[in-house]
């Protein structure tokens, strides 16, 4: 599928500005921007919840998760029917063992469950949905670490698995070269940078992306941050 | 947050105020008088005596008589079920049409939504008894224009208050969620909207039933209601109110009814919300632990902390026996995953403990007192404390250089002027630009990483000599997360003060600290120099934990690390090693017995049995 020419204008304001951006089935293509650089308007306009000019071509439908699972889920609906909202009664199981949740969670409630699992519930109802591109929204940044490292490997396999085509936006670079094939790094509205995960890692061609690069926290070569 | 297994079923224990005992009270005998009233009074109160009409007050009619020689007190107990009958009426009437009103917005096309919200918000402006008599008098003289006139008064509020929480529910992302899906307008609102809304609306038509009944009395006493032969307590009032100066019983009982009844349903109505409002409160706080002879104090610290143990009733320990020191311009990171302990190991420090948690130690030393004898003031200029959400730590409505000198005029008596200059400067040393022209800004005018400074520049009022900052850059991006990170190194380099740096991302505490703590289930497991975190943390822990954390290196062909399982909850820590049951290297021991923390080269030291 691809995104052609989108804009997202808040009056005078432009949140996105004419975005041109390819997502092949299959493949997981990583936005990484800082926060006001247009990467969430752009996703919600991709899902068309705000309005916007250009086209989102070849996506059956758009399904997306978000970033907070203690926010997305309906406090006073079970496991079994948030996910079936969008596929039906007979779909849960399979969407839980895709996400690998035990069928038991079928009838709990989303207060019985922890964040990394909520993130599952709200990814298997999105993939009920059955998307044909699935927008995941800085879906780790509220989890802890030990937890964010499955759910990263889960967003991998069901690429592997059913082929998805996935826009994985996050404002963490490691993250994103991780589990992203693409990335495309936005700033001001606009896409600065697109390339393979390792050549934007590795050889950045925009001053932007190095200002990124520079800032993700790594504990080799540590400086204690003094100037 | 994280939660393990299946909560046990909630027994939410209401305590029972004495309004609310009255409310109840009085509530629960309205209804009986309701049901048996005219049962019982029923003949009394239709019977005519011509020997003794407009009587006042005698043993035999304690409220006297009417025109017809009828006895009141018998008119007014059997007019109970009348009145409440047509509170009820009238306030489901109001209630029904506002919720339709309120919930119409969620599901008409936006031109049709803006007309029902603007027509909301004119009937809101109306005054609610001129809208009562006006509908009364628009359907009629009688009950059901009453009851009419008083449910259109309650519609519009029931209306606005659907309308605020609607609006609060369709904003969220399950509801965005289920757009997505295609779920029908119609099914959102009866799915989504309506039972995330029904708890309030339910309190809401509580309250309303006291004021709905006071309307109707109004509406009788003022002639726009039951008419003869019927009765309720505003027509009987009505009746007896030209005869108030001769014999005032026969007014006043039936407007102590109104009166009671009123009062009775207002009372249960905020009872009920005060109860649905509020968290279950926990009684019955423990002893807390005993505080053991310390050993000899550590002269060099700035912060001495010794067995340091937090207990809420009911047997959970969220930090349980932690020991740390903190040296002057030396950064302490403090790490783990959420519910480790960390965030309240802080709030013990800075003595922001929420109730009803008792904190015990056998030391805590703030540069070398012990803070339970530190007065507030002395606490407050010692002690700068940075949250994760700057926002809650500033006041809104105040500006920003406003609320810095305040710090200056309250703990250290300086002047105004002085302490406005003193605050102008403060934020240009924590790099805010234009430190004049934002001094006198709002918080909301600065942007995430602006109002951290502030913050911070905050702390820097007073000679903080600790800088305790709990997750400060979480909300923020990875470039300004960097740039305040500098600024907290930068700020203890300059001040000589000692921070305590907590976060759950090991790797920001590796990058800025210079010794790490790592807790998990309110204890230390491992502390070590940070450079030595990459390749020589010893602890399975602290060892999984950065092995789950994906950076510019990792190798993208394998699967991250993960740590099965989650952390127990603080109640539910057994007599061994916490980390046991994640554990790869766990042996029997270790879910038998506890390792202390011990010496693991130099200035290392590790709480595990298996690389000790």
């Amino acid at each position: 599928m691809i995104i052609r020419n989108l804009s997202v204008r808040f009056g005078a304001f432009t949140a996105v500005d004419d975005v041109t951006l390819e997502i092949p089935d299959g493949t997981i293509v990583g936005l990484v921007g800082e926060s006001g650089s247009g990467k969430s308007s752009l996703a919600r306009a991709v899902c068309g919840l705000v309005p916007h000019t250009g086209a989102v071509e070849g996506a059956r439908r758009v399904q997306m998760v978000f970033q907070d699972p203690y926010a997305s889920l309906n406090p006073r609906m079970t496991v079994a029917q948030t996910i079936a909202e969008g596929a039906g009664r007979k779909e849960v199981e399979r969407l839980l063992g895709l996400v690998q949740l035990p069928v038991e969670f079928a009838g709990r409630y989303p207060r019985e469950l922890s964040g990394g699992q909520r993130q599952r519930v709200a990814i298997a109802r999105a993939l009920g949905g059955d998307p044909g591109l699935l927008v995941a929204d800085e879906i780790t940044s509220s989890l802890d670490v030990s937890v964010q490292g499955a759910v990263l490997n889960l967003v991998r396999g069901l690429r592997d698995e059913l082929g998805l085509a996935m826009l994985f936006i996050s404002h963490n670079l490691a993250v994103v070269r991780y589990v992203a094939d693409v990335v495309a790094v936005m700033h001001r509205g606009r896409l600065v940078e697109v390339g393979p995960a390792e050549q934007v890692v590795g050889e950045p061609a925009h001053d932007y992306t190095r200002t990124l690069l520079a800032a993700v926290p790594r504990l080799k070569g540590r400086t204690g941050l003094r100037e | 947050m994280t939660q393990s297994g299946r909560p046990g079923p909630r027994v939410k224990s209401v305590r029972w105020s004495a309004p609310a005992v009255a409310g109840a009270v009085i509530v629960g005998l309205m209804a009986v008088l309701a049901v048996v009233g005219p049962m019982v009074w029923g003949a009394a109160a239709d019977r005519i005596d011509a020997a003794a009409i407009l009587q006042g007050a005698s043993s035999e009619h304690p409220l006297g008589t009417d025109n017809l020689g009828r006895d009141l007190l018998a008119r007014v107990l059997v007019a109970g079920r009348y009145s409440l009958l047509l509170a009820l009426a009238a306030t489901l009437i109001g209630a029904f049409a506002g919720v339709v009103l309120g919930t119409l917005p969620s599901v008409l096309p936006a031109r049709g939504a803006r007309l029902v919200t603007g027509t909301v918000n004119a009937l809101v402006a109306f005054p609610g008894l001129l809208l009562a008599m006006f509908t009364a008098v628009v359907a009629g003289l009688g009950a059901r224009g009453a009851v009419l006139g008083i449910g259109a008064a309650i519609a519009p509020g029931f209306a606005r208050l659907t309308q605020t929480l609607a609006a609060t529910v369709a904003g969220s992302d399950y509801v965005a969620a289920a757009r997505m899906l295609g779920v029908p307008r119609r099914r959102i609102l009866t799915r989504h909207v309506l039972p995330n809304i029904a708890e309030p609306l339910i309190l809401n038509l509580a309250q309303s039933l006291g004021g709905a009944l006071l309307g109707l009395a109004g509406m009788s006493f003022l002639g726009l209601g039951v008419q003869p032969p019927d009765f309720d307590w505003g027509r009987l009032l009505f009746d007896g109110f030209p005869r108030i100066y001769v014999t005032p019983e026969v007014a006043l009982g039936p407007a102590a009814a109104i009166a009671l009844a009123g009062i009775g349903f207002n009372l249960l109505g905020d009872a009920l919300a005060r109860a649905a409002a509020r968290t279950p409160a926990v009684r019955r706080p423990p002893a807390a632990p005993p505080g053991e002879a310390a050993g000899e104090p550590d002269a060099g610290a700035v912060l001495e902390v010794e067995d340091l143990t937090v207990t809420f009733p009911g047997g959970a320990t969220p930090v349980r026996g932690l020991s740390l020191s903190v040296a002057p311009g030396e950064i302490v990171g403090l790490v783990g995953e959420s519910g480790s302990g960390k965030s309240l190991t802080a709030a013990a420090i800075g003595g922001l403990v929420p109730y009803p948690g008792t904190v015990g130690y056998a030391r805590l030393r703030l540069a070398g007192q012990d803070v339970a004898t530190m007065t507030g003031k002395e606490l407050g200029t010692a002690l700068a404390m940075v949250f994760q959400d700057p926002l809650a730590a500033l006041n809104p409505a105040l500006k920003v250089g406003g609320q810095l000198a305040e710090v200056a005029v309250v703990h250290e008596g300086t002047g105004r002027a002085e302490a406005r200059r003193r605050a102008v400067a403060r934020l240009g040393q924590v790099h805010l630009p234009d430190p004049e022209a934002r001094s006198r800004q709002h918080p909301h005018e600065l942007s995430g990483g602006m109002r951290q400074r502030a913050v911070i520049a905050m702390g820097l009022m007073g000679t903080p000599r600790l800088i305790v900052a709990d997750e400060p850059t979480t909300a923020l991006d990875v470039t300004v997360q960097r740039q305040i990170l500098r600024l907290l190194r930068e700020v203890v380099d300059g001040s000589g003060a000692a921070g305590l740096f907590i976060s759950h991302d090991i790797a920001v505490v590796g990058e800025l600290c210079d010794r790490v703590v790592v807790m998990y289930a309110g204890r230390v497991v491992e502390e070590l120099p940070a450079d030595r975190l990459a390749e020589g943390a010893a602890h399975p822990y602290t060892r999984a934990l950065i092995a789950s954390l994906p950076d510019l290196d990792t190798d993208r062909s394998r699967p991250l690390a993960g740590i099965p399982g989650v952390q127990p909850a603080p109640a539910q820590v057994g007599p061994g090693c916490a980390f046991a049951p994640r554990c790869a290297l766990a042996s029997e021991r270790c879910s038998a017995e506890r390792p202390e923390l011990v010496a693991h080269g130099p200035a290392q030291r590790v709480a595990c049995w298996e690389v000790s």
